[in-house]
């Protein structure tokens, strides 16, 4: 068995790059695959939080590489999905404690034990994310509507596509539909137009993000969160299923129009989410 | 009728979507072109000295930038010429 390395990666910080690695590692468990996330923002580490995991760590990815412990020693399992684990980053060392070459190994041991490996990048192009990349053989570019993330995207796609990450796909974070509609918002054919590259997920501004976070629980499990269930897709996706991408559709409503068109029976959320 | 009319108003020009859209495709059009300020810098005392060798260059003065025009980017100079002595 040989599994499958990806890198998520974006380029710009705060765009949601680490919740979607953890959302898209609890997707593919899910789906009773044998999953591991590994957390390289050396010094910076959120993996952990995120997936509710901060109070287990014991070894993380430096003690591996400077074999202080065995991989096995270093993989802290998940409280929810059976078969998802973490790899833990260094909060107290620095990026350039690992080298490319350390993390390709690493990523190409884990490989013969699960189905997927997932690494969240470190912002930026540095080394951290060169390290990143050079461990993954297909990347997902996480960016938001917005100009700035949306550059950098294109910036590390052409950067992927320079190291031989050909297998690249984008997914579009934190979309708010409404304000698409309104013109105040790229749309997601806008943002694929301009980075030219495929989509794997078009994921809806959520606040039950934020609520999932503060509880350590990754949206993914929540079948009432529209970011969950996209996430729960975009894995789907990932695994080969096909499973059509269609622009989110507003989860709640507060205007006025909208509320007469729910009185009325007009009410498009009930035929859009999947 | 409401989302046809919302879409009317999303895809207007002067929108803050279409003027991202703008701003973004020019951005990102001279990103991938790779060029550095000391490239066109470069590239302007060479273009003035080659100019230079056919007609009077007056070298204090001369424009150079990239300016785009639907899909494409231009390298567009300005240079204003002396008279020969």
């Amino acid at each position: 068995m040989s599994g499958r390395t990806i890198v998520m990666t974006s380029g710009k910080g705060g765009v949601g790059k680490t919740t979607a690695t953890a959302n898209v590692g609890t997707g593919l468990a899910l789906r009773s695959n044998r999953v591991v996330v590994v957390d390289t923002d050396i010094g910076l580490r959120n993996l952990d939080v995120v997936m509710g995991l901060e109070n287990r760590i014991v070894y993380d990815l430096v003690d591996v590489m400077e074999e202080r412990c065995r991989i096995e020693q270093a993989l802290i399992r998940d409280k929810h999905a059976g078969e998802l684990y973490l790899i833990a980053a260094a909060q107290t060392r620095d990026k350039d404690c690992v080298s490319a070459e350390q993390l390709q190994n690493l990523c190409r041991r884990l490989e013969l034990d699960f189905d997927y490996v997932v690494i969240d990048c470190p912002a930026g192009i540095e080394q951290g994310f060169r390290n990143a990349i050079a461990a993954a053989r297909e990347a997902l570019v996480v960016t938001t509507p917005e100009v700035s993330a949306i550059r950098d995207a294109d910036r590390v796609i052409g950067l992927l596509h320079a190291n031989d990450v050909r297998k690249a796909r984008v997914i579009i974070n934190r979309i708010k539909p409404e304000m698409v509609r309104q013109g105040d918002m790229l749309s997601s054919d806008d943002v694929l137009d301009m980075l030219g590259i495929e989509a794997v997920g078009l994921v809806p501004s959520d606040d039950r993000v934020i609520t999932s976070t503060n509880s350590g629980t990754p949206v993914a499990y929540d079948p009432q969160s529209p970011s969950g269930r996209e996430f729960v897709r975009i894995a789907a996706r990932l695994d080969g299923e096909h499973i059509p991408m269609f622009e989110p559709e507003e989860e709640r409503s507060d205007s006025i129009m909208d509320k007469v068109r729910q009185l009325m029976g007009m009410n498009r959320r009930a035929s859009a989410n999947v | 009728m409401f989302d046809l009319l919302r879409a009317k108003r999303g895809s207007k020009a002067g929108s803050p979507r279409q003027a991202a859209r703008q701003r973004l495709q020019a951005t990102i059009r001279q990103d991938r072109l790779e060029v550095s300020t000391p490239q066109l810098s470069e590239l302007r005392v060479n273009l003035l000295s080659t100019i230079n060798e056919h007609l009077p260059v007056a070298a204090d003065f001369a424009e150079f930038g990239l300016h785009h025009d639907g899909e494409d980017v231009f390298l567009v100079s300005r240079v204003r010429l002396r008279e020969r002595q």
